[in-house]
């Protein structure tokens, strides 16, 4: 597919606030640490196809670079600010390319002193993800409260519970979507990325003699899904929450148009990597997740991402 | 499982003049594993009666330092009572902490320009293992010796020693990955006067399991 004119874009206090933020993390009194995540992958069901046609899948790549700044409150509390900016680009699906910048918070309480100490650690976090084409932007918050411990040096284990939402500007009406001659009164909502979701999760990671390390999750989340689709119906229509045409196909010529909607679903996503470490601060992933997304109607849609990533702490 | 070999002695005997010299003593071991490979980081300690240790707590204070994340060195030895400091070269901050009973104690977090206030008295023998709070990964052990007759092994797995009398002694071999109790073992030493002593241990070690230093890619919430 051709690749489209890029109005992927940032207004200037966003940069502002994710550059500001990473020009004054290094003075703050505290610890930095910079990261740098550079991966490969596949995605087996980009736009959330439900069937075999609109499941469509690509390689991608991401590089995203990050910086925190831990600051210790007290023997036990520390809170670390971090900011991160990012970039993903599909081979086969260009209109998914998406900038990302972010700020976060994570408070964490250690019960104790030491690695296997327990902690309590609250989070939040506010990134702004930008297509090309604003009926895919978002603006996202999440909240997140989970519980560590290291039981071993080589065995820890992560539970907890996270809110998100999700909020994207408002948007124009939609010609495409006001030619199907439904009726007003059932109009769905064109923001497609207008929504709020709540996940429970539980995290296990565990070192080999080697430094290898396996780690294994779960997370059930409650929220939405935005599908694509060419050939829209008044029963999909109907149970959509949003409805737009995907600015990720604009550039299609011939054929039918797109279009996305959001569903409420429900998301059993497993995943699993192997870290491998190749150098003190540097180590190469290998992972993988599942993602059973269950939609009203009986509507299943799946989607598996692999990736090998190279993961650098400067 | 362990083998200990007295490959020769009293090498030196006919060459002392001063026949019943004492303080003329050395000894020498060599520690490998259980491939052959030379155990690095192992501490040698010659166990003197109480009547004699006396004459060799002379030593100072050590400095155990904290270098790109990491304490330099990860093994040492000081003798019971001495001080240990602990400099932090790096540009960022560090927590020390010893959850070891013989000498439990915890410095907050603390920088380059902060370290000269930070040392610690090591009264009672045995070994303290030191951390990081805020850098889990950061591991060190401080062998707190009964005398100044102890040492530790190269990489090519050798300890030597002397300066100590003759007579019938115990020798104390430490390691953190030494499959004994407390990683240790004691065996039976006899020094005679103005010999040298040559001594191999092949020693079993167990596997180690540290804490991950290198990264992982973080779990990125799915929509």
């Amino acid at each position: 597919m051709a690749s489209q004119k890029t109005t992927m874009s940032f207004k200037p206090f966003q940069v502002a606030l994710a550059l500001g933020t990473f020009s004054w993390l290094p003075n703050a009194i505290g610890n930095e640490n910079y990261s740098l995540n550079l991966s490969l992958g596949e995605e087996s069901n980009v736009p959330r196809g439900l069937d075999d046609f609109h499941t469509l899948g690509s390689l991608f790549s991401k590089v995203e670079l990050s910086a925190g700044k831990l600051v210790q409150l007290g023997l036990n509390n520390s809170v670390l600010f971090s900011t991160s900016l990012g970039y993903s680009q599909f081979a086969e699906l260009r209109g998914f390319d998406n900038a990302e910048i972010g700020v976060g918070a994570a408070f964490r309480r250690k019960f104790g002193f030491g690695a296997n100490a327990p902690s309590l650690n609250i989070s939040t976090s506010y990134s702004i993800s930008r297509f090309e084409g604003a009926a895919r932007d978002a603006n996202s918050g999440v909240a997140e409260l989970s519980l560590s411990r290291r039981f071993e040096s080589g065995f820890s284990v992560n539970v907890g519970v996270d809110y998100q939402r999700n909020k994207t500007d408002l948007l124009p009406e939609d010609p495409l979507v006001t030619a199907f001659g439904y009726d007003p009164v059932i109009r769905a909502p064109f923001e497609l990325f207008d929504f709020d979701s709540a996940s429970v999760f539980i995290e296990g990671d565990y070192t080999f003699y080697s430094g290898w390390m396996m780690s294994a999750g779960f997370r059930r989340i409650n929220g939405a899904t935005v599908a694509s689709t060419t050939a829209p119906s008044l029963a999909t229509y109907k149970i959509s929450d949003a409805f737009y045409s995907d600015p990720a196909f604009a550039s299609e010529s011939g054929g039918n148009p797109w279009f996305a909607y959001q569903l409420a679903t429900n998301t059993d996503q497993f995943s699993t990597a192997i870290s491998i470490p190749v150098l003190k601060d540097t180590s190469i992933d290998i992972g993988a997740s599942w993602n059973d997304i269950r939609a009203p109607s009986g509507r299943d849609y799946d989607n598996t991402i692999i990736a090998v990533s190279l993961v650098h702490n400067f | 499982m362990v083998k200990a070999k007295l490959l020769s002695c009293m090498l030196a005997m006919g060459l002392c003049l001063l026949a019943g010299n004492s303080f003329g003593q050395s000894l020498t071991v060599l520690l490998l594993d259980q491939n052959s490979e030379p155990i690095e980081n192992a501490v040698v300690e010659v166990l003197l009666p109480d009547d004699l240790k006396a004459g060799y707590q002379s030593s100072g204070g050590i400095a155990v330092d904290q270098v790109d994340k990491e304490f330099v060195p990860r093994v040492s030895i000081v003798v019971a009572g001495n001080q240990v400091s602990f400099p932090n070269s790096d540009d960022i901050l560090h927590h020390v902490y010893s959850f070891s009973p013989i000498n439990t104690f915890n410095i907050p977090l603390y920088g380059k320009e902060d370290q000269a206030q930070f040392s610690q008295e090591f009264a009672q023998s045995g070994v303290v293992e030191i951390g990081c709070n805020i850098h889990d990964w950061m591991l060190a052990y401080i062998y707190v010796a009964e005398t100044n007759l102890s040492s530790i092994s190269n990489s090519e797995g050798m300890v030597s020693l002397s300066g100590f009398p003759a007579g019938s002694f115990q020798l104390k071999l430490w390691h953190p990955r030494l499959a004994e109790t407390d990683n240790s073992l004691v065996v039976d030493l006899e020094l005679i006067a103005g010999g040298q002593t040559e001594l191999e241990f092949s020693l079993e070690l167990q596997r180690e399991r540290r804490i991950r230093r290198a990264p992982s890619s973080s779990k990125k919430r799915y929509r």
